[in-house]
């Protein structure tokens, strides 16, 4: 095994926030004449953007579980940690982007780059994975 | 005959993978895709969408086709896998070796066959304690060599799921279908939904219930498209199980016990996720007898059986 799942998680996670959350604002502008009445704060995107992440997450680990004979409770973990820190840091910048392609594009390397950077940090040089996933 | 092989790790550094470049090229296709039904809206649904005449209704239509987007690449990764099925395997070696049987694993999961069936592996696999004139098929170019607890060098054999190529073939079918209708069931989802909650209306909650909406609206079409590739994949599964119900290898497979003396040929290949050498797949596989005894076995009572059959040149595989 190697950073890959995390990459996946990552981009996965981050595609979903970019587009969601860049729609939002586009329904946002059409419903009430291009001026929210309550603009967002930071905090408020960050969540909304966690919620989005974790959401889209816990359904890819749980698939990825299904598929694969990766252990269940490390990739749960996993899984959260990158759904966390995609949701709160991608949610605020794709709210801004106004084309939804480009937010998913740019929110999908974003977050591949940030499963990437979990992985390192929690895992090290994932040897203890690698050698759980041998037989 | 060579040194006995070292177990598990062989070399330092990472398994050469190839490039993980799914993500990032689906990013780009989809996000381009997305970026046109954002500005265009999607021909067959547009005149609903007029017709209905919502406000944000491009917006619930991108958020349906993400979703019917994300399980297309999903099951388009998973179909698209060199695994003989759509794509062919990789090219290896056609080899032959022999030794015994130490376990064999089936490697159907009633949940993904059910629950996944586009992205079904291969039915099952055997390790094989070889003699040790082919350990060198354990060891060259591999990054890591499977022993059983006597610390004998074992071969894994991969056996072909023809019905899960069936399931790989329905889901691509399926998945096209489930996407379309994906799209339109969700629309109608989240507009039913937006009416309900009054999400026109502006107040503290208005941003959570567009998320809100949204969200199901990429989830229902997302799941619209799932079902599309599962029920494709239940199709597709079936009509190869009644097309090729007596596949010899298979069947031979199936029989197979610890204790086995076999003779198995193959494509020789080194897994690129754990690094080693197998055959991907076996192509034949020959029992001359059983040693007898319970697992594990040595590689000294592999070399104690009779002669194999194994020619000296291999004619390749048509």
């Amino acid at each position: 095994m190697n950073t890959s799942i995390c990459l996946r998680l990552g981009s996965v996670a981050g595609g979903f926030v970019g587009v969601i959350l860049s729609l939002v604002h586009l329904s946002t502008a059409a419903s009430c004449c291009g001026t929210p009445v309550f603009p967002p704060t930071f905090a408020r995107l960050a969540l909304d953007g966690m919620i989005v992440a974790l959401i889209v997450v816990f359904l890819a680990a749980a698939f990825t579980c299904l598929v694969t004979h990766l252990p269940f409770k490390p990739v749960f973990v996993l899984a959260i940690y990158i759904g966390i820190l995609t949701g709160v840091l991608l949610g605020p910048p794709a709210y801004h982007i106004h084309n939804p392609g480009l937010a998913f594009v740019v929110c999908a390397f974003l977050g591949a780059f940030l499963g990437w950077l979990i992985c390192r940090l929690l895992c090290g040089g994932l040897s203890a994975l690698k050698a759980g996933v041998a037989r | 005959m060579s040194t006995a092989p070292q177990c598990n790790a062989q070399q330092p550094g990472n398994i050469p993978t190839p490039f993980d470049w799914w993500p990032f090229v689906a990013a780009p296709i989809v996000g381009g895709a997305l970026a046109y039904v954002a500005t265009n809206g999607i021909p067959i649904i547009n005149g609903i969408v007029g017709a209905v005449g919502s406000a944000w209704g491009f917006a619930t239509l991108t958020a349906g086709a993400a979703g019917a987007a994300g399980i297309a690449t999903l099951v388009l990764y998973f179909v698209l896998k060199a695994d003989g099925c759509i794509r062919s395997v990789p090219k290896g070696e056609p080899i032959c070796i022999s030794g015994i049987v130490n376990d064999t694993t089936d490697e159907n999961s009633t949940a993904a066959d059910i629950l996944a069936p586009f992205a079904m592996g291969p039915a099952g696999v055997f390790d094989v304690v070889v003699k040790s004139m082919y350990w060198h098929y354990v060891t060259q170019n591999s990054y890591w060599v499977y022993c059983n607890s006597t610390g004998s060098a074992m071969l894994p054999c991969v056996i072909k799921s023809k019905t899960g190529c069936g399931g790989h073939i329905g889901s691509l079918v399926g998945v096209v279908a489930g996407a379309i209708g994906g799209v339109i069931l969700s629309y109608i989802a989240a507009a039913a939904l937006g009416g309900a909650l009054g999400c026109a209306v502006s107040g503290p909650f208005y941003l959570l219930c567009l998320l809100l909406v949204l969200l199901v609206a990429a989830i229902v079409a997302a799941a619209v498209a799932y079902a599309g590739a599962c029920i494709g994949g239940w199709v597709g599964e079936g009509i190869e199980a009644a097309t090729n119900a007596n596949n010899p290898v298979n069947a031979a497979w199936q029989g197979l016990n610890p204790g086995d003396i076999v003779t198995v040929q193959g494509n020789w290949v080194t897994d690129d996720s754990v690094g080693n050498d197998e055959l991907f797949y076996t192509t034949s596989i020959g029992q001359t007898g059983n040693v007898g005894t319970p697992a594990p076995y040595t590689t000294a009572q592999a070399d104690a059986t009779a002669p194999d059959d194994c020619p000296v040149v291999i004619p390749p595989i048509q």
